[in-house]
Order: C-alpha cells, then sequence, then structure tokens
C-alpha cells in the first residue's frame, strides 16, 4: 500500500510540473501585458509601462522568469502577486478555507442529495416517483448554476430574507451557494447511482439476502448499495473537479471570499504569478484528491488491492 | 451573465456596453500621465491658495441631475444631522490592495478618500482649497512646489504629520520596492522633497510638472503614516493608517471593508458642511460584483447605497422616491466616442467619416442602450468640462439622405450588395470592440443603412489595445474622466500617436499648437477659445465619432442624506453624510 501511494505521488510530479509550465508559457504567450493594463488609466506613456515592466521583474528572459518561477515553486514560494505586491501563497491561504468550506458543503449536498434521489429512483423503478426524480435530475443537470444562483437569491434572499445575499462566513452564508453548487453534482450523481443500483439489484446476491429473510432496507442499503458504490466513488471524485470549478461562478455571484473568485481577479488583471500559483495550487490539490478517491476503493471494496 | 463584465467597470463606462471598459478598468483619473506640457497651469491657481466656495447642495429626492461644472449635487439635505449609525455601501468591484501607493484601481480611491486625507482638495468650481496644506506656492516655471502644512493633524495611530512624514510618503512611492503605478505615475517627473521645517515640505520636479497639485488632491499620493509603515512593511495595506475622518478597521477579502469613526478629526476642508469627526459611526462597503445582485441588495434594504446602479435598474427605483434616491453625475473629459483612424482606408477619406456622423443617430443608441438616461456627446469632450463648444451639437445631425450624399460626392458608387464602394474596394470599416452584443451591432446596422459595412472584431479589451495604437483599426473606442479640458490631448496630441492614445492618427499643427497654448493658460478667457478651436478642428475633420457624455449613476435609499460626488463624478463624499432612520 505504502509503495502505492509513493508511486501514485511520483506519477503526480510530471503533471503537476506540465501543468505549471504550460499555465506559465500560455499566459505569455496570449496577448496583452499586465504592466501596460495596469497603467492604462493613467495614459501611461511608453516610459512608465517600461519602468513598472522592470520593478515587476518581467523584462527579464523568459526563460529566467521560468526558472525562478520553478526553484522558487520548489521552496514553496510561489512569489509575489503582481498587481498588490502579496505573496502568492499568502493569497492562497487566505483564500482556500473559505473556498474548502464551500466545496465541502457542496459535495455534501451533491452526496447526500445525490444519493438519495438515485437509490430511490432504482427502488421504485418505473413508477411516478422514477419519473418525477429523472426530471428533478435533468433540470440540475441543465440549469445554469449562476442562473440558478441568482434564482435563489431572487426567492430566498430578497423575497423572503431568509438568507443574506452576499457574504462569506457562518451558515446564514453558506447555505444558498451550497446548495447551488452541489445541485448539479447531485443530479448527475443521482443518475449514475440510479443505473448503478438497478444493476446491482438485479443480481444473484440481492436474491439470496431476500430469501435469507432479510428487510427491504437491509438489502438495499446494506447490501445492494455497496455493490453500487464503486463507480459512483469514481464519479464523487471526479465532480470535486467540477465543484472547484463551479466555485469560481458562485463566489462571483455570491460575493464570496475563496480561491476560485481570485483566480478570476488574477486572470483579468493579467496578473501572471497570482494565475500560475492558484493553477499550481489546484493542480497539486487535484492530484492528491484523486489519490484519496483511488485509495477509498480498496476500503469500500476488499477485492480491489495494490500492490 | 453580466459578472464577466463586472470587474471592469470603471469611470468613464457607467454603460455595460463597454464591458470590459474603454480605457476603464481602472480609474479613468486623471492621468498625470500624458502632460509634461502644462506649464504654469497649476501655478496660478496654486497661487491663488484658498480660493473656493462651498459645495452646493441641489435637488432633494427622486433623481436630480447635474449642469454646468458642478458636481455637487446631492440627495437631500436640510435637517438637523443625526450623529451616529453604520452606513453600508455596495462597491461593483473589489480593491486589489488598499495601499494608496500601490494600488491601481479606482475604487480603492472611493474607499481611501475617506481615509487618507490630501493635501489639497478640489473644490466644485475647480479651484483648489486647502486640506492637510494651509497654503502652498508654486514656482513661476511649475517645477517646485512648497506646501506650508498644518501643525494640529495627527494620523490615526497617533502619529504627528509633518513635513518628514509627507517626505516619506512620496519617497516611499517613488522607490522601486513599493511597485507603484498609479502613484509613480501621478508623481510625473518628480526629483526629491526636501524638509525645509516640521511644517514645510517641498517637491522639486526635473520638468515643469503643474499636474502635481492634481496628483496631491487624490489619496495616491497623499500622506501615511511613517510608523504604521515601517511596522507593517507590505502588510500596510491590512493596516492602514492615514489623517482622514474615518480608521481601517478591517478588509475581509470579498466580502467588505470596514472603516470606523476617527473622533479626533479636527482638519476639514471648507468644501464640506461641518468640521470635526464624521457623523456615522462606521462605513461598510460590501463587493458585490453581480449587477443584478447588487440591484437587488438595495431593493430589499440589505444597503443604504450602491455604487453604479445598472442604467436598466433606473426606472424601477425612480418610480419608488419614497425609498430610493437616484444620482446621475455627468463627468467631465472624453466622452465616449469611436477614434477614427485618419490614415487607414477607408476612413482616410474625409467623406467616409462625415457620413458616419451624418448616419449615426445617437437618441436610438441612447433610448436603446441607455435608456434614456445619457445625453448625447458632440465632440471630444464632455458637456461638463470646461471650454465644451455647444455649437457642436448642430454640426452634423442625424440625416441619412447627408450621408449618402456625401460618399456619392466623393465618387463612392453603391454597388448590388447595398454597400458603397470605390476603385473596386468596398466600404467596410475595421471596428475592434470587446463588449460587441450591444453597441457595435446597433452602429453596423445604422451604417449598414447609408451603405457602409462594418468588420465588428471582438476581442479583450487590452488584447484590442495595442492593435488600435498600431493602426490596425479603423474605429476604436475611447473615454477618460478628467477634470481638465487638456485631457484630450490623449487623444488628439500628435506625439501620443503609435506611443499611446493617438488613435486618430491625425497630425496637424494648429491642433498641437491649441493644445499647448491651452494647457500653459491659466486664464479661462484664453484657454475657452482655445478649446472651442480644438473642438471645431476635430469635428470638421471628422477625427472622433462622440456618443454619449459620462455618467455615473448611485442608488440610495431615502434616509440617506447629504451623500455628494466629488468634481470627477466619480467619488462620493462621505463625510458629511448622515442617516435619517
Amino acid at each position: 500500500m505504502g509503495s502505492y501511494i509513493l508511486r501514485r505521488l511520483l506519477i503526480g510530479i510530471p503533471v503537476v510540473w506540465g501543468v505549471a509550465t504550460i499555465v506559465f508559457f500560455l499566459l505569455r504567450i496570449l496577448p496583452g501585458d499586465p504592466a501596460q493594463l495596469m497603467l492604462q488609466s493613467t495614459g501611461g506613456n511608453a516610459a512608465q509601462i517600461a519602468r513598472l515592466r522592470h520593478n515587476l521583474g518581467l523584462d527579464q528572459p523568459i526563460l529566467v522568469q521560468y526558472g525562478h518561477y520553478l526553484v522558487g515553486a520548489l521552496h514553496g514560494d510561489l512569489g509575489i502577486s503582481l498587481r498588490n505586491n502579496i505573496p502568492v501563497t499568502q493569497e492562497i491561504r487566505d483564500q482556500f478555507p473559505a473556498t474548502l468550506e464551500l466545496t465541502a458543503a457542496g459535495m455534501l449536498i451533491a452526496v447526500a442529495l445525490g444519493m438519495t434521489l438515485g437509490v430511490v429512483s432504482a427502488v421504485w423503478q418505473h413508477t411516478w416517483i422514477d419519473s418525477l426524480s429523472t426530471i428533478v435530475a435533468m433540470f440540475g443537470i441543465c440549469a445554469p448554476s449562476f442562473w440558478l444562483g441568482l434564482l435563489l437569491i431572487f426567492f430566498f434572499s430578497f423575497r423572503l430574507g431568509w438568507f443574506p445575499a452576499t457574504g462569506t462566513w457562518g451558515w446564514a452564508h453558506l447555505i444558498l451557494p451550497a446548495v447551488t453548487l452541489g445541485t448539479g453534482a447531485a443530479s448527475v450523481i443521482a443518475r449514475l447511482v440510479r443505473s448503478s443500483m438497478i444493476e446491482t439489484l438485479g443480481q444473484d446476491f440481492v436474491v439470496v439476502a431476500r430469501a435469507k429473510g432479510l428487510s427491504q432496507s437491509a438489502v438495499t442499503l446494506r447490501h445492494a448499495l455497496k455493490g453500487a458504490l464503486i463507480p459512483a466513488v469514481t464519479l464523487i471524485g471526479l465532480q470535486f473537479g467540477s465543484l472547484l470549478g463551479g466555485a469560481v461562478i458562485i463566489e462571483t455571484v455570491f460575493s464570496r471570499q475563496g480561491v476560485g473568485h481570485l483566480a478570476v481577479t488574477a486572470i483579468l488583471a493579467k496578473d501572471y504569478t497570482a494565475v500560475q500559483g492558484i493553477v499550481l495550487f489546484v493542480a497539486i490539490a487535484y492530484v492528491v484528491v484523486n489519490l484519496l478517491v483511488d485509495l477509498l476503493y480498496g476500503f469500500l471494496d476488499p477485492r480491489i488491492r495494490y500492490s | 451573465m453580466s459578472a464577466s463584465r463586472e470587474p471592469s467597470r470603471q469611470p468613464g463606462f457607467p454603460t455595460e456596453r463597454f464591458g470590459s471598459g474603454v480605457v476603464s478598468r481602472r480609474a479613468l483619473l486623471r492621468g498625470a500621465g500624458a502632460a509634461a506640457g502644462l506649464i504654469g497651469l497649476g501655478g496660478l491657481l496654486a497661487a491663488c491658495g484658498s480660493g473656493s466656495s462651498p459645495g452646493n447642495s441641489g435637488g432633494s429626492g427622486g433623481a436630480s441631475t447635474s449642469t454646468g461644472s458642478s458636481n455637487s449635487t446631492s440627495t437631500s439635505s436640510g435637517g438637523t444631522p443625526i450623529v451616529g449609525g453604520t452606513f453600508t455601501y455596495a462597491l461593483n468591484q473589489e480593491p486589489e490592495s488598499l495601499d494608496p501607493e500601490v494600488t491601481t484601481y479606482a475604487v480603492t480611491n472611493k474607499i481611501n478618500i475617506n481615509v487618507f486625507d490630501p493635501l489639497i482638495w478640489q473644490a466644485p468650481d475647480l479651484s483648489y482649497v486647502p486640506g492637510l496644506a494651509e497654503k502652498w506656492e508654486v514656482s513661476p516655471d511649475s517645477t517646485k512646489f512648497t506646501f506650508n502644512l498644518r501643525t494640529d493633524v495627527t494620523f490615526h495611530d497617533g502619529t504627528k504629520l509633518d513635513a518628514t512624514a509627507v517626505k516619506f510618503s512620496w519617497d516611499r512611492i517613488m522607490d522601486p520596492n513599493t511597485k507603484s503605478k498609479t502613484a509613480l505615475n501621478q508623481m510625473g517627473p518628480f526629483k526629491q522633497a526636501t524638509v525645509v521645517d516640521p511644517a514645510t515640505v517641498s517637491a522639486e520636479f526635473s520638468t515643469p510638472y503643474a499636474p502635481f497639485l492634481d496628483a496631491v488632491s487624490q489619496s495616491y499620493c497623499s500622506p501615511v503614516s511613517p510608523t504604521a509603515v515601517q511596522k507593517y512593511a507590505d502588510q500596510f495595506t491590512y493596516h492602514l493608517v492615514g489623517t482622514g475622518p474615518y480608521m481601517f478597521k478591517e478588509w475581509v477579502k470579498g466580502d467588505h471593508i470596514t472603516l470606523t469613526k476617527y473622533a479626533d478629526y479636527k482638519w476639514a476642508p471648507s468644501i464640506f458642511h461641518h468640521q470635526g469627526a464624521g457623523y456615522l459611526d462606521e462605513i461598510v462597503f460590501k463587493i458585490v460584483i453581480e449587477n443584478a445582485t447588487r440591484t437587488g441588495v438595495l431593493q430589499s434594504g440589505q444597503v443604504d447605497g450602491i455604487d453604479s446602479v445598472p442604467p436598466k435598474d433606473v426606472a424601477s427605483f425612480k418610480a419608488d422616491p419614497s425609498k430610493y434616491q437616484i444620482l446621475l453625475a455627468e463627468a467631465p473629459g472624453i466622452p465616449t466616442l469611436l477614434a477614427i483612424n485618419t490614415q487607414k482606408f477607408p476612413t482616410n477619406d474625409i467623406a467616409v467619416r462625415k457620413a458616419l456622423q451624418y448616419g449615426t443617430d445617437k437618441s436610438a443608441v441612447i433610448k436603446v442602450l441607455d435608456f434614456g438616461l445619457y445625453t448625447a456627446a458632440y465632440g471630444p469632450l464632455t458637456s461638463v468640462t470646461l471650454g465644451y463648444d455647444s455649437s457642436l451639437q448642430s454640426m452634423y445631425p442625424y440625416d441619412q439622405k447627408k450621408a449618402t450624399q456625401t460618399l456619392e460626392a466623393a465618387g463612392w458608387t453603391k454597388g448590388s450588395d447595398g454597400y458603397y464602394a470605390k476603385n473596386g474596394q468596398q466600404l467596410v470599416v475595421d471596428y475592434y470592440a470587446s463588449n460587441t452584443d450591444q453597441l457595435p451591432p446597433l452602429l453596423q446596422a445604422q451604417w449598414k443603412a447609408v451603405g457602409i459595412n462594418t468588420n465588428i472584431k471582438a476581442m479583450d479589451y487590452n488584447a484590442a489595445i495595442p492593435l488600435i495604437t498600431k493602426g490596425d483599426a479603423n474605429l476604436g473606442s475611447i473615454g477618460w474622466i478628467q477634470a481638465d479640458p487638456d485631457v484630450c490631448r490623449i487623444l488628439l496630441y500628435s506625439k501620443n500617436i503609435s506611443t499611446g492614445y493617438g488613435w486618430t492618427f491625425f497630425t496637424n499643427s494648429t491642433l498641437d499648437d491649441d493644445i499647448s497654448k491651452a494647457a500653459s493658460s491659466v486664464d479661462a478667457t484664453v484657454r475657452k477659445p482655445l478649446y472651442a478651436s480644438i473642438q471645431q478642428l476635430t469635428m470638421q475633420n471628422a477625427l472622433v465619432l462622440p456618443l454619449t457624455n459620462l455618467f455615473a449613476i448611485y442608488g440610495l435609499q431615502s434616509h440617506v442624506k447629504n451623500f455628494r460626488v466629488d468634481t470627477r463624478g466619480w467619488y462620493p463624499w462621505l463625510y458629511d453624510v448622515y442617516l435619517q432612520k
């Protein structure tokens, strides 16, 4: 097991390095210059722009900049943010807890809602319950998150006054964003759990369990669900990535702090160092989460072993 | 989704049509930027020292619009101010840094004018009045500025304000490690600061630099506490210390910035209506980027006021004057316009440029895109700018027949596709636009009706700037807020072609001379005719297609009193504000 983890982590390194490199060069290939962007409102002339570029270290040869970036990253130093002179690691560290809270809450809602919906529609397959939950799931998959978020704000915040429309910390500020974020993922999970459950419920061991005299809920939840979980867990692991991405939109719509919001701001400001740092951070997080999900398989299904 | 346009809304682009903003992402502060040629402008203004007139409040409740050159329109006032309460104001953008010497955004100034008092203030009549500086002198050649400071001022942390602190602040801006942007540009050709005595500090420049007075009237070059800077270094942005009526309390990223009353504030300038501490206990700036949400938080009473009301929501607020107030402030400067490339085919033909003028229905644009809220522009300066020539309004009325006649008289013939052509080349203009779903298609349709084809090239505004500067476009949009009419040099001065925003590519010695002469005089009776001639020359040669004047729209609950904005129409003055609850 230990060597499996080590191998996975080692394989993760070229992935992360690849992402870091692509982002680095992509940012610089795209048209537009950060220094000019920062000075455009003051009518910065060519001399002033050149001076700012020098102060920000942007006039060094590109490979030198790349070298600094990599060496710094290896030491855990992601550089200084171009637009506000704050270390990038500090910015990410300040913003990450909010995103983590949002993603975790969103994931919780997605799993709880999705699983429930999936199991229910599988057990009562082909009844009106099944049709209803299919419609609900389709709605969840198709509805754009920003639209859903605005709608929730409109009803629950402006009309009913139950929740605040903006803000980050506290339960009241978490519910609407988490529901918005979780809905899309919940729907996808529901569909998968449904078909996975239907397949499992048709297997022989379920017939045996029923013959043994076990109650319906014991059969469904204790035996069948576990079998249906493997594909679901894979999906949930992948959903984590999309939840992180969705957090970008949700954080903007709900005016929340977070890494997504930070990323958007950095990108629009052409803040190279901040964007590089954030992307690197997210890539590493993704590698780690995927590893954890894979390890979870072994826990769920003793047949899967890692050599 | 409008959020994708929001972070770029900035002064000068209150309309959404400019998306990522025409020269807008940031403060369209009057850049001290271009101006090495402003000689003596500040000199006389400065020497006058204390000429001032208190801001006048206009209107009461409902909507009020500013007229003339004054932007001191305010919401309802009168009655006895009530001390206390928290004023919540929603901004549409978050500062990237609150450090006034590091930031490059206008929104930061909206917050910081309450925290960092400037040395001087600009009064509604555009003269300068004392602030932290009681009086000041400018050398005849505008290379040396000497300020006599008040001796009773202390920073929020108890440090005394003296000449050393002012010098420290300016030196910090010039230090490359600070990575200053806007502030550094505003310091211009700064050479050094000298502490003459504890209450007197002078700034010397290597070339004449009259815009320095403008620079020291905003928060970017205002004094910061040396004690706090030395203690916090690059974390000063989270521990701001200035001399303004409100102290920094906290910045919860992405959420809000809170300021709290500075009880010992005693040096309010004469442009305000009272002295002593501010009325409000706390000011909370909430960050609400999404337009629909920002409108909603005002409607539902979650905040007291909002910045940048989307034009489409104004009508619903105005419909209920007992609950809401709308303030429309017109800004001085270059209006929203399309700069026309006079060197590139087909706009190198003056007939084409004139046809564009006759063929554009500005009132339709205003009705459809701006909900009838804005006013049409007719030249390179907005209607509230000093020296605006109103005779331009009749030069190019909307007249489709005149448009086609002008083209035909110049040898263009209409092809079977409905568009004009000459020598086998179709009349098609390259219009570089960043927000392509509103204004460009509207103009394209209007121009099609007069036989002009438009190729709308959509791209991110920042990618477009270098291309338009190079001369690749026929049309590029621009606008700029600045209190002084010299702002037109950014667009029209020949030296800015290919190096700055000289997007008309038009070189004319009369134009250059007029711009320089107007900038070097401080006498309005001398400047006005010169600016009239500049505007006339610009429009006679149809160098630009003016569209709308610049407006900022503010929304407030009816209990907010004495809310005013500064001469640029962009920065709310909160010192006199109180809540009548």
